[in-house]
């Protein structure tokens, strides 16, 4: 009996002791508050990991995120507003009489991020915008080249640069700005690196410099103490790879995360609106969804088959379906913040606004010889916002009794496919920043896939607008411009070659103690731009 | 047992070349072009085919073919196609953190499921083994994720016990298992389940055997019964079945990955089949099926220390 007490005395007291050692592992690992003095601002996107922080390469709302704060252009877009384009490294340019050559004067004493070779950094000067615009001409050092092969750049002294047009194209302006391949590089800092490294240890002139890249878990950036206009309120940034969305919204909520990207749908932001401490942007520009008609293929090369479909989509029942906070109703094919953009009322009085009417669509279909209908197949992406709006077509359309196969694929297969002109109906979803983009890429007939001269997006063969681009390019009177453009969109709402369904808004949530320094309306960069005037109150 | 090794090492080889071929090939065979995948909606046809031929796509199939194998003799794994760093240095990087995960989410599975197991067989249509058979099946049933997230919602966001995200600066051991804790169990839950499962199952079977009545007659004490005669004899399918869930769960670890924001192999593999990365593809396809050749070796040499019966010839 004594040896079993025994037994039992012992077996107690080991259990005791293990308890005791969880309890106080567990103890010891209770949440600490994050009171460190450093202002670090995380923020989490849903992309599972980088593609590339060189700017000649940016794929992916994180990649474009974390160069616009490691970046500069020669000009950029007004912080919060892509309305106003305003100086960056160039503290001020003028523009020749013809229109056809800029001179940019740039700030002087600007320095890189510290590199190899070169702790404190080194001058950005005008040898590396010439070089870096020649960097960007270039298709193997950069995916803008189609953009950037028009300008030729040449050094005047070591501040001053001068930058010709080989053709006339409206605003060149706006394809200098802080955006995609108008992002600029020193030379010597990416010769010392090599192009193969720079896509993950970038050296810029941003607000903040890169510190750590660990792949598929965050990007670490911080404060450029050296920056032309004066050192970050931030100590530093981390941007978080988080595709999990539930995960995103569980960081922000314990404040392990202090800006979250969305979901852009109402539900979330009515949820998120709930949370406390917590307050939700949802801002411009974001992206326009369309769906053009490939105009070669039956019955869709038939003008009233084409109508029908247009006459047959109810954009009010899609926004009220996604939200109407999240999205923003668009009649023309480029955006009305955008010079030259057609709003609603213009589209209206054109009488082209096809606001849904099933019987006229029905009737379109009989005069077109399918009173009853017919069917089609096209390749859809398994990407949220494309399948929605493809599935939401499908469930109109077959209202006047066109039914519309959906054939699911994952997205580079999407696009793959819709390149090799395989679909008849294509959902696209696109922003530019100059009209003459939108019109180039989407509706010009060298741009035609697989058989323009330098096939890009025009997946509707769209071919009678050229002249009207032609002459918009050449057209020195901004006003003059803008009307030809606006005279363009008239004539593909026409000849509905294609279709704009909604302009899908940006969604961020933050904790409520960070300031963005600017008031957000609408930014490019796909994120809310953090910069140097960004702060956070670490009590909240 | 040296034989045995030799022979299961020089095994490997073809092993591998055929997993790796058929990789190769279905990779290639799968739609969409990589360099679109990459380049994205702003590419140019120059940019296009610049990139093409830079990795290598304009040339013959085979000649690829025989390029890629060279490389892998070499031990050159190459560069990933998205962003150019070296595919050993990220697999590198990866490796430890889903073997940490998976190690000891089976650490969980089989110091949980072992004993559940065991008792629902002793236990057997009693309470114990009604409500340890629903359990079970439960965390059969419930999607990994789907149950990370709730770990995430009680255990971080509710009770504040564990981080939501990450895994920890380098070199800070407590703090790298604080982030451990809640995607093992999330992973260890559920091979708890399986592992329950089976070591009842095969209890029950060896419960029924002449000797373990023999054990009982001769008046032993109920756990050298249990303990010492029937679990040892039922370990063998035990061993089995938890060497094949330890495989399995390497690759199915990526959901656990995305949901904690955890580097991983799965998660490398997802995004490289998403963008069309064939070198890293290919790569972790040779990982993952050296991993599996080794544990199930491991498993063949843990048989021999089970059962002393077994010997290799």
């Amino acid at each position: 009996m004594k040896a079993v007490n025994k037994c039992h005395l012992k077996s107690n007291i080991i259990i005791s002791l293990i308890l005791a050692v969880m309890v106080g592992f567990s103890c010891f690992y209770l949440p600490q508050v994050a009171w460190s003095s450093e202002k670090i601002l995380k923020i989490a996107f849903d992309q599972a990991d980088i593609m590339s922080l060189d700017p000649g390469f940016s794929k992916g709302t994180m990649d474009m995120a974390l160069q616009d704060m490691l970046y500069n252009g020669l000009l950029r877009f007004k912080p919060g507003d892509i309305t106003v384009v305003e100086p960056d490294l160039a503290e001020r340019y003028e523009l020749s009489p013809d229109g056809m050559e800029f001179t940019f004067y740039l700030r002087k004493g600007i320095m890189t991020h510290p590199f190899e070779g070169n702790p404190g950094g080194v001058e950005f000067t005008a040898e590396d915008v010439v070089w870096s615009l020649e960097k960007s001409a270039d298709p193997k050092r950069s995916n803008y080249a189609g953009n950037f092969k028009n300008f030729e750049a040449s050094t005047i002294d070591k501040y001053t640069v001068k930058v010709r047009l080989m053709q006339r194209v409206p605003n060149p302006e706006r394809l200098l700005v802080d955006y995609r391949g108008g992002f600029l590089v020193s030379k010597k800092a990416y010769e010392t690196i090599g192009q193969e490294k720079f896509k993950t240890n970038p050296v810029g002139t941003g607000p903040f410099r890169f510190v750590e890249y660990l792949p598929g878990q965050k990007v670490v950036l911080t404060a450029h103490e050296k920056y032309f206009r004066g050192r970050p309120r931030l100590d530093g940034v981390e941007a978080w790879c988080m595709p999990e969305v539930n995960s995103r919204e569980f960081a922000l909520r314990k404040n392990e995360l202090q800006v979250i990207e969305g979901v852009r749908e109402e539900s979330w932001v009515e949820k998120l609106s709930k949370m406390a401490n917590t307050v939700v942007d949802v801002f411009g520009a974001g992206e326009i969804l369309h769906f053009h008609i490939n105009m070669t293929k039956k019955p869709f090369d038939d003008v009233l088959v084409r109508q029908a479909l247009l006459y047959g989509t109810d954009r009010d029942e899609i926004r009220t379906f996604i939200g109407p906070r999240a999205t923003e109703t668009i009649c023309g094919q480029v955006p009305p913040f955008l010079p030259g953009g057609l709003n609603c009322d213009e589209a209206a009085k054109a009488g082209l606004l096809y606001d849904k009417d099933l019987a006229k669509a029905k009737e379109l279909l009989s005069k077109a010889g399918y009173p009853k209908g017919f069917n089609f197949e096209i390749f859809i992406t398994e990407r949220a916002s494309y399948l929605r709006a493809a599935e939401i077509l499908q469930a109109q359309w077959k209202r006047i009794g066109v039914n519309m196969k959906l054939n699911l694929v994952d997205h580079p297969t999407y696009h793959t496919n819709i390149r090799k002109d395989l679909n008849p109906i294509i959902i696209y979803e696109a922003m530019r920043t100059d009209p003459d983009q939108w019109f180039h890429q989407m509706f010009h007939s060298p741009s035609i896939v697989v058989t323009g001269k330098s096939p890009m997006i025009n997946f509707s063969h769209t071919t009678f607008i050229d002249d009207l681009i032609k002459s918009a390019r050449q057209e020195a009177d901004k006003q003059k411009q803008i009307q030809i453009w606006k005279q363009a969109q008239i004539k593909l709402l026409e000849n509905a070659a294609s279709y704009p369904l909604y302009l899908l808004k940006l969604v961020f949530a933050r904790n409520d103690g960070v300031v963005w320094g600017y008031d957000l309306k609408t930014t490019i960069a796909l994120y809310p731009q953090i910069n140097e005037l960004t702060n956070i109150d670490l009590k909240k | 047992m040296l034989r045995l090794l030799l022979r299961r090492l020089l095994l490997l080889v073809p092993t591998i070349l055929v997993v790796v071929t058929l990789v190769f090939i279905m990779v290639r065979v799968a739609p969409g072009d990589p360099a679109i995948a990459i380049l994205g909606d702003y590419a140019t046809k120059d940019s296009l085919e610049a990139l093409r031929e830079k990795m290598g796509f304009n040339v013959p199939l085979w000649l690829q073919y025989l390029r890629f194998l060279s490389n892998i003799f070499r031990g050159d794994l190459g560069v990933s196609m998205l962003n150019n760093n070296p595919v050993k240095a990220q697999l590198l990087y990866a490796l430890p953190y889903t073997l940490e995960l998976t190690i000891s989410s089976m650490i969980v599975g089989v110091l949980l499921g072992l004993p559940f197991g065991i008792l629902t067989a002793l236990r057997r249509n009693r309470w114990a083994d009604y409500v340890g058979r629903i359990v079970s099946l439960a965390g059969i049933s419930i999607p990994s994720f789907y149950l990370g997230i709730l770990m995430i919602f009680v255990f971080s966001v509710k009770l504040g016990l564990f981080p939501v995200m990450g895994i920890s600066r380098s070199g800070d051991l407590l703090g790298r298992l604080n982030h451990l804790v809640l995607p093992a169990f999330t992973m260890g839950l559920i091979l708890t389940s399986y592992i329950m499962r089976v070591s009842r199952s095969t209890m029950l079977n060896v419960l029924k055997e002449d000797y373990i009545r023999t054990a009982k007659a001769k008046g032993l004490n109920n756990v050298i019964v249990v303990y010492k005669h029937a679990l040892l004899n039922a370990l063998i399918p035990i061993i089995s079945v938890t060497s094949i869930y330890f495989i399995v769960i390497i690759g199915a670890s990526v959901m656990v990955e995305i949901v904690f924001s955890r580097p991983g192999l799965g998660k490398l593999m997802v995004l490289a089949m998403k963008q069309r990365d064939y070198v890293m593809l290919q790569s972790i396809m040779l990982v993952y099926a050296a991993l599996a050749m080794m544990i199930n070796l491991a498993t063949d040499l843990i048989y021999g220390l089970v059962d002393p019966r077994i010997k290799y010839k």
